[in-house]
């Protein structure tokens, strides 16, 4: 089968045909093969995108690859910004920030060569989200943290202005796409904190994310991963975003990972967790936020291959007006994964009467020796609790913001910077007309502070 | 200060509870009701709070002058009916110092005067903290979240004593507390005694009157007063019984 056979979608156009095999990354031969493969999609696929429609997706028009322009990208190290020049390639003692083309040019010490050999790896798997990326591929971004380094806190945000796209987006239905790939690999002892935003400017329409994030955590080594996503909404299912993140645990690793959805008119996000060796950890936790008719689906699957590895997963979902969501928590359970502890969590507060969320846990466990616990629930605020704040004399307003609040200040309180507090909190108001009740001055009380000095 | 008359309460669409209830609590008065489980006590105690769980079939009660069963929850509390709940109600989430600071600027800005910021909120706050020997550490933590029975009642007195309230109704405060507890608990109610404030106690026992004397006890049974006498009758039921009333009503 050659390109020009396949009649799919205009998403399964490659956007830059072929052009990407230049960089000796991303091959034609890769390319007919996902073509092949989302073209005879099958059962499993169509189970696993059961409430996200691919078909819907791969109908809408996208840009023709000499109309699609580049993101504003912003990387700052440690709370230095890092210039896009030098982005290409940065060194220090502690990390390297690389693009992928570069690194597969270069002659690759030890190290690089394990990360350029895994990456390749994972383009290889047969995986929906990984074709759609051979398919619209640009060139990603790879960071290495040296083994027994602490590297610090690295931001990684991805902006898209209205007027980047002010000439195209005149034509109806056709997608910016914006498709990025980033990942981590670290050394045995390494640490890493990652926060990688997703924003569109306000009002901006027509406009596909596309992200793909994987992370290699070798013995014993820590990432704190946060991931923020929001885009502006269109009135037609026009702003998309497709992500995926997939994280491999070695032993002793801890990977502890956060994620804000905070609103797309279609958003699927997967997460791909696996815990390959023993004593590896990974605590997930998530919050998605839905108001008009948005669909927002997570999906996650959590594999424990070894033994004593814990996992915890606490997604939490605030659904208003007509928005759909969606949790698809699936835990597998190996053979050989003895002395299990995996904990599973997804509250939903449905704020509006046709509000709809859909909890679906499903725990595959293949010995005995493991603790499993899952909870989902879906409902409204709790009575007793308005009733105990309206008793003190809150109004029946104040008291549903205060207990909204609540519900989503659990996540808040863990977010690592004042702007990602600050986002949430915009959008909940945007989306949900809701003021959130603590707000940023009220953090600063310190009330023993205050006390002492009085 | 409060005036129920002939007062039918059933749960919402069932069961009545309340049959006919008859009391009446002047400014500055104690008054307790006991009476054995079931028999409506704090069913009263969640219709004067304005419980839309419960549906007043017949009756009225008259608070300060105007009709209570006029008002909605928020509306009795801000014009100064305060239940100290006998389950104080976990919030997980919702700092507690925040809480607190919301409630009392609800009630002022209710009331026309201006909001408090935090250090004029600590401030008050602090001399409180005292009376129930709350530490300030206590601000931070959720609601109620965690607590011990006793820190959780000793919190329900610490928003009455902020909140100051024209009427107290307390809901089995004393219950799961131990001596130590009961004791900072019936000291800070008694604290807030005064000529203006009026006190329901709904109690089972007789000790957290021995820190709040009221001036009238009246024993609840099916839903009526049956009985009612002065402080001494408390000591009475806590030797006797319910029985001897109970079956001198049948």
């Amino acid at each position: 089968m050659s390109l020009k056979d396949v009649n799919w979608g205009p998403l399964l156009t490659p956007s830059k045909p072929l052009s990407t095999n230049e960089n000796g990354f991303i091959s034609s031969e890769r390319q007919e093969l996902a073509l092949q493969r989302l073209s005879q999609f099958n059962m499993a696929r169509a189970e696993a995108w059961r409430y996200t429609s691919l078909k819907r997706i791969v109908q809408l028009k996208l840009m023709s690859d000499a109309q699609q322009t580049e993101p504003n990208w912003q990387l700052s190290f440690n709370e230095e910004a890092i210039k896009a020049s030098s982005a290409s390639m940065l060194l220090n003692s502690k990390l390297r920030i690389i693009s992928l083309s570069e690194l597969a040019k270069q002659n690759r010490d030890q190290l690089a060569e394990q990360a350029f050999v895994w990456i390749e790896q994972q383009f290889a798997q047969d995986e929906t989200m990984h074709d759609l990326h051979s398919l619209h591929y640009r060139d990603g971004l790879v960071v290495i943290v040296e083994a027994g380094q602490d590297a610090g806190e690295l931001c990684i945000n991805m902006k898209r202005e209205k007027s980047q796209v002010s000439a195209q987006s005149a034509i109806a239905n056709t997608l910016q796409i914006d498709s990025r790939n980033i990942w981590f690999y670290l050394a045995e002892d390494a640490a890493l904190k990652v926060i990688e935003s997703f924003e569109t400017e306000q009002g901006l329409q027509n406009h596909t994310q596309l992200s793909l994030t994987s992370m290699y955590l070798s013995k014993n080594s820590k990432l704190d991963y946060v991931r923020s996503q929001e885009q502006s909404r269109g009135n037609e299912q026009t702003s998309l975003h497709l992500g995926r993140v997939a994280a491999t645990v070695y032993a002793e690793a801890n990977l502890s990972l956060t994620s804000l959805n905070l609103g797309s008119d279609l958003c699927r996000l997967e997460l791909d967790i696996s815990l390959e060796e023993s004593q590896a950890r990974a605590d997930l936790s998530g919050l998605y936020l839905g108001s008009s008719d948005v669909l927002l689906d997570q999906h996650l699957t959590l594999k424990h291959k070894a033994p004593s590895c814990r996992s915890s997963q606490s997604f939490k979902g605030a659904l208003g007006a007509k928005s759909r969501g969606v949790f698809t928590g699936r835990v597998i359970v190996s053979q050989g994964a003895f002395d299990t502890v995996a904990e599973q969590n997804n509250p939903n507060l449905l704020l509006s009467e046709s509000a709809k969320a859909v909890t679906r846990p499903q725990l595959e466990i293949y010995n005995d020796d493991v603790e499993c616990s899952h909870g989902a629930t879906v409902g409204q605020l709790d009575e007793d609790a308005l009733f105990y704040l309206r008793a003190r004399g809150l109004d029946e307003a104040a008291a549903l913001r205060a207990l909204t609040s609540a519900f989503v200040g659990e996540i808040r309180e863990t977010l690592p910077k004042q702007n990602l507090k600050r986002a949430l909190d915009s959008s909940l108001k945007q989306s949900l007309g809701l003021e959130l009740e603590l707000n940023e001055a009220e953090e600063w009380i310190d009330w023993e502070l205050i006390s002492a000095n009085i | 200060m409060l005036e129920i008359k002939d007062l039918h309460v059933s749960v919402a669409g069932g069961t009545e509870i309340i049959k006919g209830l008859n009391l009446s609590i002047p400014a500055g008065e104690v008054h307790a009701i006991m009476g054995p489980n079931g028999s409506g006590k704090s069913t009263l105690s969640y219709v004067l709070a304005g419980h839309e769980g419960y549906e007043v079939t017949q009756g009225s009660i008259t608070y300060m002058g105007q009709d209570l069963l006029a008002m909605d929850a928020s509306e009795r509390a801000q014009s100064g009916v305060f239940l100290a709940f006998q389950y104080p109600v976990e919030i997980p989430g919702v700092q507690n110092g925040y809480f607190l600071r919301s409630i009392v600027n609800a009630q002022r800005v209710s009331q026309g005067e201006p909001e408090l910021n935090p250090v004029e909120f600590m401030k008050k706050v602090k001399e409180v903290l005292k009376l129930v020997k709350l530490e300030p550490n206590m601000l931070k933590r959720s609601v109620n979240e965690g607590f011990s029975g006793g820190e959780k009642k000793r919190n329900e007195v610490l928003q009455m004593a902020l909140l100051a309230p024209k009427l107290c109704v307390l809901d089995e405060t004393d219950s799961g507390l131990d001596i130590d507890a009961l004791r900072i608990v019936g000291h800070g109610v008694d604290a807030l005694k005064g000529p203006e404030r009026s006190f329901l106690v709904i109690t089972h026992y007789q000790r957290l009157l021995d820190h709040v004397v009221p001036d009238k006890v009246h024993v609840l049974q099916g839903g009526r007063i049956i009985h009612s006498g002065d402080k001494n009758l408390a000591l009475e039921l806590e030797e006797r019984g319910y029985e001897w009333l109970i079956e001198g009503q049948s």
